[in-house]
Parts: structure tokens; sequence; C-alpha cells
């Protein structure tokens, strides 16, 4: 009697947490197929349906000029995070060095430290050395607060792969960069996995730096022209959705490959002892 | 460098092997030193200078900009609503993360690996459609959660939840949390995994009640991964503009202008950059303080 109570109590919380997380996604994606007569009236369902908006999305809008400057942003961000991370962590998590402790207090420092309080100099200096308007800037800030996070990450990775694999192959008279390269970094593929989807989310996601920092056309990322499509005084709703599901689509493709493989490296690769 | 060439004349591959660590990490120290530091000290310079335009040097005014901050009334009620919306989102975050990580804990199969995997997908929407989404479901006239509420009769007039000064705040916080508490949720389940079974099973035996074992084996056990999130999800939350600036742009009425808001909007709106840099010192030693504060309440006894 007792484990079926609770049996009920977990079906019925779970389907509750199901319904607040699902359904408004859920919604924005049924409202980008009604048609203009339909999209404003508030029901789940419409009368009728229509591929129109994102037609329009693709002619009328900068969407797909977004959507190459999202994907180069995302793509260099995890490019530059991963060489990064996996060098400074193999360092901080398999060799010991005088000065260690320090690199690790200062990833602690940014790893909580508020960017928004950077926003002021991190203009100055970008408009002073003339990296305002390249998504390369974006690309620099994105590391800075994503690679202290992944560096953590790798912890348990690291620790997953026992040391003395490390200590043979140094015997057979292996140099360290042959035994990261050859020996440590195929095992590491799961933790790898997961700091190249957190870059790409992270990236994906990204508004505040690129908001200021972004000016021409060609360089606004989908969260800046989505933004600007929903701001403008009439607001076409039936693109403004399609645009919202087709923002959201590629990180959800990204997910359905590999969500399993960053769940599993967030919950299993973190807490290893 | 030279001190050890000298010690190990011998050994080419014992100098290679002291200075690689160096260079591995070099990268990311180089990174963070020009993008945190050199800002850091570029922001505390800043701060005593009369610079308005973002790019223009301004003259040596010496705490004039500190003053300013330290006496504008709309500074200080900036604090209040990023207070709240600290608060706000770190408690409501918890009991849901904390609910979902105990759910998805106990279950198994392939509806629970699905679980697992997609109940993460509101923090994977990036936030600008996040904004979109609920500004519609919440919207005064053609939003369907009114619709719903007046159906069921639970109100006669449409709220407009995001534009009320009232409501404002509390409704972002919530749009907020449901973006983020799956996150919070994963992690807490990664600490939750490492609970030996045992411990569970053998409290079983002793007769112990789900709600008892909740208390005397699961808090205790997650102390240092519940402390970990109080601190690091605190100022990861006091962080947040996007949501709120998407959502709102920091009103109605400043009723949503938290910190983060106050500050992105005296650089590019007022663009007043000396003293918006003057407040984002005094921000980071209070939040230097609040950090403080939080680690002497909440570290874990022993």
């Amino acid at each position: 009697m007792r484990i079926n109570k609770w049996k009920m109590i977990k079906w019925i919380v779970g389907l509750i947490v199901a319904f607040l997380i699902a359904s408004p996604i859920l919604w924005i994606v049924l409202s980008s197929f009604k048609t203009a007569d339909q999209i404003l009236i508030p029901r789940l369902w419409s009368d009728s349906w229509t591929f129109r908006h994102y037609r329009e999305l693709f002619t009328d809008t900068p969407y797909l000029m977004a959507l190459q400057a999202s994907l180069k942003l995302a793509l260099g961000t995890t490019a530059a995070a991963l060489l990064i991370v996996i060098s400074a962590s193999y360092a901080v998590y398999r060799m010991e060095f005088p000065g260690k402790k320090l690199v690790q207090k200062i990833m602690l420092i940014t790893y909580v430290f508020p960017g928004i309080l950077l926003i002021v100099p991190v203009y100055d200096t970008m408009s002073r050395i003339g990296m305002t308007d390249r998504l390369m800037s974006i690309v620099i800030m994105n590391v800075t607060f994503i690679a202290p996070f992944c560096v953590w990450l790798m912890r348990g990775f690291f620790k997953a792969v026992p040391i003395t694999l490390d200590e043979s192959a140094a015997l057979d008279g292996a140099g360290s960069f042959r035994i990261l390269f050859s020996i440590i970094l195929p095992l590491l593929k799961p933790g790898i996995a997961t700091v190249a989807i957190y870059s790409f989310i992270m990236s994906w996601t990204e508004f505040t730096f690129s908001s200021m920092l972004l000016s021409s056309e060609v360089n606004r990322t989908l969260p800046i022209t989505m933004n600007a499509i929903m701001g403008q005084y009439t607001v076409r709703w039936g693109q403004t959705a399609a645009g919202g599901v087709l923002t959201l689509l590629p990180v959800i493709l990204l997910f359905a490959f590999v969500g399993k493989y960053f769940i599993k490296g967030l919950t299993e690769g973190a807490i290893k002892e | 460098m030279n001190t050890q060439s000298i010690k190990n004349p011998s050994g080419h591959g014992e100098w290679r092997n002291w200075v690689l660590p160096y260079i591995l990490v070099a990268p990311l120290m180089i990174w963070l030193i020009a993008t945190i530091l050199i800002p850091v000290v570029t922001v505390v310079y800043e701060s005593v200078t009369s610079a308005t335009f973002v790019g223009t040097v301004g003259d040596f005014v010496g705490f004039k900009n500190y003053v300013s901050v330290l006496k504008d009334p709309h500074y200080w009620a900036a604090w209040r609503n990023s207070i709240g919306w600290i608060v706000g989102c770190t408690i409501l975050q918890t009991i849901l993360g904390f609910s979902l990580a105990l759910l998805l804990n106990s279950s198994t199969g392939r509806l629970g690996q699905f679980a697992r995997t997609w109940s993460i997908v509101a923090w994977i929407t990036p936030t600008v459609v996040v904004s979109l989404i609920w500004r519609w479901i919440f919207n005064g006239s053609y939003g369907i959660f009114n619709a719903f509420l007046m159906t069921i009769g639970v109100i006669s007039e449409p709220l407009s939840l995001l534009g009320h000064p009232n409501t404002a705040l509390m409704t972002a916080i919530f749009i907020n949390v449901w973006r983020w508490f799956a996150f919070t949720a994963v992690i807490l389940l990664a600490g939750l995994s490492t609970i030996p079974k045992e411990l569970y099973e053998s409290a079983s035996v002793d007769g112990a009640g789900i709600m008892q074992k909740f208390f005397s084996i699961t808090m205790p056990s997650l102390q240092n991964v519940t402390f970990a999130l109080v601190i690091v999800g605190t100022l990861w939350c006091f962080n947040i503009f996007d949501q709120i600036w998407l959502l709102t742009l920091g009103g109605p009425l400043n009723a949503t202008t938290t910190v983060p808001v106050y500050l992105y909007r005296g650089a590019f709106e007022s663009f007043q950059i000396g003293r918006t840099a003057a407040a984002s010192v005094i921000t980071a030693l209070l939040l230097l303080l609040l950090a403080a504060g939080l680690i002497k309440l909440t570290q874990p006894k022993d």
C-alpha cells in the first residue's frame, strides 16, 4: 500500500513537471503553423494550418544570414574552448607544477565572476583594438565564461582514466604529448563531447555581449536578429513564431544525437572521486 | 626557468617535462587575464574619470562618480530587485530542481533515460526564444494563460503579468526558473548518484520511511553539492541580464531593473561610462560581501 501511494505521487508530480517543461515549447511549435487569422486566438488548436510563415521567414527576414553567423560563432567558440580546456585540464589534473593552486584559484574566480560588471571596459577595449562588429570578439568573451566551468567538468573524466596508463606509457618512453594524444585523449571522448555540447549551447544563446558588440547584418546572430524581428512595431507573429522554432531546432537536433552523452557527462563525470 | 636548467643541465627531456604544464595552461591563463584582469583594471581606472560615451577618455574626477552612485535611489532600488530576483530564483529553482532530481533518480528503463535527456530541453532553449514563448503565453490580450484562467473562472479580467509593476519581477523569476531548474536537477542528480544504495537499504531494514530517509540520508549527503549550488547559483543568478532584458527591458516602471540592467542602461542608454564603471566597482565589492556571508552561513559544518 505504502509503495503504491508513493508511486502514484511520483507519477502525478512527473506528469506535472513534464507538462510544465514541454507545453510552452509545444505551444510555439503549434503556433508557428497556424494561419494568420488563427494565430492570435488564445487556444491550443487551430482551424487551419500553413507553412507560409516559414516561407516568409526565409524570404522576408535575415533569418538565414543570422543562422550562418550563429553557426560560425558556435563552431568557433567550441573549437577554441576545446583546445584551451583540454590542454589546461591535462596540466591541472595530470601534472604537478608550482603555481597549480594559483591557476585553480584564478579559474574559480572567473567561474563565478559576474561578466556583466565588465561590459564597459570590454566594449572600450574591443573598440580600441578594432574588434567591434566581429564575431571573433564574441568568441573571445564566450570562451572566457565557458572555459573555467568546462575545466572543472573535465576533472571527473580525467579521474576515470587510470594514472597507471600514463606511467606505463612513460616507462615505454612516450613523451607527454604522445601520452596525451594517443592514450588519454581517446579515453576522454565522453568528456570532450560534454564540453563541446556545453560550449555550443552557451554560444547559441549568447545575447549580452553580442547585442553590444555586433552591429552589421552579416554578423548578427540569431538571438540578435530574432529580438529585432520580435521588437518591430507591427509584430508579425507568424514569422516570429517560425523564427523561434528554427532558432531552437538546431540545438534540439544536436541534442537528439548527443544529448544522452551530455547528461551522462554532467552527472557522472562531474562528481567522480 | 634558468635556475631549473642549471640544476638539471643534463636532462633535455626533464626540462621539457618541467615547462610543459605551463605551456598547457598558458593559453587559458593569458585568455583570462586579457578578458578579466585587464577589464577589471580598466573599470577601476574609468570609475574615477568623467568619461561619457563609450570610447571617450574623461578627466580625473576623484570619487565624484562613487558618491553619485551611492546617493542614487535607483541604484539601491536595483539592488532590491536583484535581491528579490536572487532569493526568488534560488528558492524556486532548488525546490523544483530537487523534485525533478529525486524523480529522475528513481526512474529507470527507457522512459527514465528519455526523461533524463530531455528534461533539460528548457535549458538548451535560447533565452530569446524563452522570452518569445512566455511573453506570448502571458500576454494580456491574446495569451493562453489568461484565456485559461478566465475559462475556469479564476479571474474575470485578463492580467498583464509582465506588464504590471507588482507582478513583473515575480513572473520574470518564474520564467527564468523554468529555463534553469532542470539544469539544477541534473547537477543535484550527480550528487544523488554518489549516495550508496546500501544506506537506503539498511535504513529500510530499520523501518525508516521515505521522508525520514530523505532528511537523514539524502539531505546530509548532498550538503557539499547544495553548498556549491547556493554560492555558484547565487552569483550566476545575479549575473543574469539577457533573460530580463529580453522579457521586460527592465520595466515596467523599473520593476525588473536589477543591477545588471541598471549597469547596461547606464553604459548604453545614458552614456555615463565613468559613473557606470563606479557602479560596477561598488557592485563587485557588495557581491564579495554577499558571497562571504553566504559561505559563512551555508558552509557544511564538518
